[in-house]
């Protein structure tokens, strides 16, 4: 699964801590995630669309081999 | 949407590295008589029974590294999230796969060792293979591959920003 948080958090100047302390996880979860190793459950991928202003399908993308 | 856990606050975690430590160190000091008491049948020739009697030491550690393991085993980390609740699953099937391997093992192995070892030495080996299989020593190997996951995967994690 592809992702674009690291474009949004830079598009709004937001740290990794930031994002993580809005969304009630370890920083150490949003590098996972940005970094592709750790695939966020349905509700904290809301929580970031969410705290990003954005859907979904903004920060997330299905890959062909998912 | 809050998901709901069983696991104790993050102090009992604390409160049970504590109970441990003590274990630990009882264990320490009293080594000869702690060994001596709980494999009297084994050891009883090759150890000298401690003439002090400290049978109260190897019971304290009986009784309490298993509630030390339970506790820090069944208490949350700092912050609990998702990721930590994967890397949990992740250490018990870990643990669960190596139990199943380790039965095996012993399955095919004791019936080859009854004829080629002495009674003793039998009992000794039978005496290792079992130490492990014990179900505080279940709750030992898990603490232990979830925190060492847990502290690898955080320190490949912690060095972006």
């Amino acid at each position: 699964m592809k992702n674009n948080l690291r474009v949004e958090r830079a598009r709004v100047r937001m740290t990794q801590q930031d994002l993580a302390d809005k969304t009630g996880v370890t920083r150490q979860t949003i590098v996972a995630i940005e970094q592709g190793k750790f695939n966020p459950s349905t509700v904290l991928a809301l929580k970031m669309a969410r705290v990003f202003g954005v859907t979904i399908e903004t920060l997330f993308e299905l890959e062909d081999t998912d | 949407m809050r998901k709901k856990h069983h696991l104790l606050d993050h102090k009992w975690q604390k409160i049970g590295f504590g109970i441990f430590a003590v274990c630990v160190l009882l264990c320490l000091v009293f080594w000869q008589a702690i060994i001596n008491d709980l494999y009297p049948h084994v050891f009883i020739k090759d150890i000298q029974t401690d003439p002090a009697g400290s049978g109260w030491a190897s019971a304290l550690v009986l009784l309490f590294t298993p509630i030390s393991f339970a506790l820090m085993a069944l208490s949350q980390e700092i912050q609990e999230d998702e990721r930590i609740v994967e890397i949990r699953h992740q250490a018990l099937v870990t643990i669960v796969i190596i139990y199943i391997v380790w039965a095996l093992l012993m399955f095919i192995t004791t019936p080859f060792l009854v004829h080629l070892t002495s009674p003793t030495t039998m009992g000794k080996i039978n005496m290792i293979l079992k130490i492990p299989t014990a179900v505080p020593a279940f709750m030992g190997y898990y603490l232990l591959i979830f925190k060492l996951s847990l502290w690898k995967q955080n320190r490949e994690l912690s060095d972006e920003e």
